[in-house]
């Protein structure tokens, strides 16, 4: 009797088991899900700044791009402007010697010179018509 | 020395070709009509029926403004309400002046606080005693304390209020007043102004040598008017351009005389009490207003000649003045109104 009734005893073993374990299974699962919701919840801040960050860096480099160019610019325009220092500094020089000569110049000047006489004959002209003329007043 | 004041009735005036001419305030008074010919006014009055572009009815106008001057401010005047104010200066009455009297002691202490007290009308008292004499005030009693409100000692400059203003027009004074420069240029402002409201736009008006002109003059030019020689030359020193101007003079040609041997004029320092010696012979003063540049002329020639220049400088004042030896100079703003200098040969 044993014997024959064993297989159906195995089978609702097994069955048992199988549904243990289905639902050992699914809470596990479910804890793991939670798990993973709290994680991705706490990452969100850092994933936006960390957006924001590269932002930032993709700003910097464009301005820094340009920053590059304009110095290029400012470098080639120098490079056009230095030979005209150069003919100026050159220009400076020369009037240095020229002042140089002036100021020789004036200090053999005589510190008096007398000049010719000069006769000058004034023609006198007469007071123009008056209306009126002021006068002492009282008080 | 003219003592006698007055204006002769304008039946002794004279016209002759829009030119008036009278006395007043013991000077010649002169009215001349500029720019219009005053036959050209008269046609126009006769067609416009407008009685107020009509020059003689502006010389009545005139002489009616100074005969009422002379009735509130002169002090040769026996009956003159100023004569009556500085009878009683120091008796404690206060007298009720008329506008005009009013006007011009409040307009005299406006002076004498501008110019730190170098313009002061309280200079009579001694004028009398130097023997420039007006109509006589011997009731009065300067200088007592009840006289000096103000606490200024007689005849030293002051600068407290020349006039004291009560309510219901009452006014006081501690000292006689001598009112005669300043009051002249007030007469011409008044007059000018009611001459301006009468339709003339174009006139020379003079009062002793103060000249106010306004418009143009009868040739349709600028009026041209002489700096006169305080020497008593024919010849003005120089001659000036102007348009609406106004010039007055301190001059000691006419008001000189001599006391126990000693030279004096009129212009009185009242710092000293005494005629003031600064090396100046004439100061003229040319502005927009003659009382003003009546007042300026004094101040001037009160400051003698070592400031004058720095003074009419830094008041923007266009100034000629001629100093005791006879040279005259002028101020920037002056040389730009000179048309002809008689020591530059024309």
């Amino acid at each position: 009797m044993t014997d024959a009734r064993r297989p159906t005893h195995l089978a609702v073993l097994l069955g048992a088991s199988a549904g243990i374990y289905a639902a050992s299974l699914a809470g596990v699962t479910a804890l793991q899900s939670s798990a993973d919701r709290a994680i991705i919840d706490a990452r969100a801040p850092l994933d936006a700044a960390t957006v924001s960050l590269t932002g930032g860096h993709d700003a910097l480099e464009s301005d820094l791009d340009r920053a590059d160019r304009a110095y290029g610019d400012a470098a080639a325009r120098y490079d056009r402007l230095a030979p005209r220092l150069d003919g100026l500094e050159t220009s400076l020089d020369t009037l240095a010697g020229t002042v140089t000569q002036v100021s020789g110049a004036a200090k053999a000047l005589p510190g008096r010179v007398t000049l010719p006489k000069v006769t000058r004959t004034v023609q006198t002209k007469a007071a123009p018509v008056t209306h009126a003329t002021t006068g002492a007043s009282g008080g | 020395l003219t003592l006698v004041t007055g204006l002769a009735s304008e039946a002794a005036a004279s016209e002759v070709a829009g030119r008036f001419e009278s006395r007043a305030m013991g000077s010649p008074l002169r009215f001349v009509v500029g720019a219009a010919a005053p036959e050209v006014l008269r046609r126009r009055s006769s067609l416009s029926k407008d009685p107020a572009a009509d020059p003689r009815r502006w010389w009545r106008i005139v002489v009616d403004e100074f005969e009422a001057a002379e009735a509130a401010m002169s002090r040769f005047r026996d009956s003159s309400e100023l004569t009556a104010l500085n009878r009683n200066v120091g008796k404690g009455v206060w007298r009720a002046p008329s506008t005009r009297l009013r006007r011009a002691l409040v307009a005299a202490d406006r002076a004498h606080r501008v110019t730190n007290g170098t313009f002061d009308p309280r200079v009579l008292t001694d004028l009398e005693r130097l023997g420039y004499r007006g109509a006589a005030i011997a009731d009065a009693a300067p200088g007592s304390p009840d006289a000096n409100p103000a606490g200024d000692a007689p005849g030293l400059p002051g600068h407290g209020r020349i006039v004291e203003c009560h309510g219901r027009g009452l006014i006081g004074v501690d000292r006689p007043i001598d009112l005669g420069g300043i009051g002249k240029g007030l007469t011409l402002r008044w007059t000018a102004a009611r001459l301006a409201t009468n339709g003339a736009a174009d006139f020379l008006l003079e009062a002793g040598g103060d000249l106010v002109t306004r418009g143009r003059s009868p040739d349709g030019g600028p009026w041209q008017l002489g700096i006169e020689d305080p020497d008593g030359g024919p010849d003005p020193l120089a001659v000036i351009a102007v348009g609406d101007s106004a010039l007055a003079t301190s001059s000691t040609r006419v008001h000189r005389w001599t006391v126990e041997r000693r030279p004096v004029h009129h212009l009185l320092d009242p710092r000293t009490g005494e005629p003031a010696e600064g090396g100046l012979a004439a100061v003229t003063v040319a502005g927009p207003d003659p009382a003003w540049a009546e007042v300026w002329s004094k101040v001037l020639f009160v400051g003698g000649r070592a400031g004058i220049t720095a003074e009419a400088r830094s008041r923007g004042l266009a100034a000629w003045w001629v100093a005791d030896d006879g040279a005259l100079e002028m101020t920037a703003a002056a040389r730009a109104l000179t048309i002809w200098v008689a020591a530059e040969g024309g």
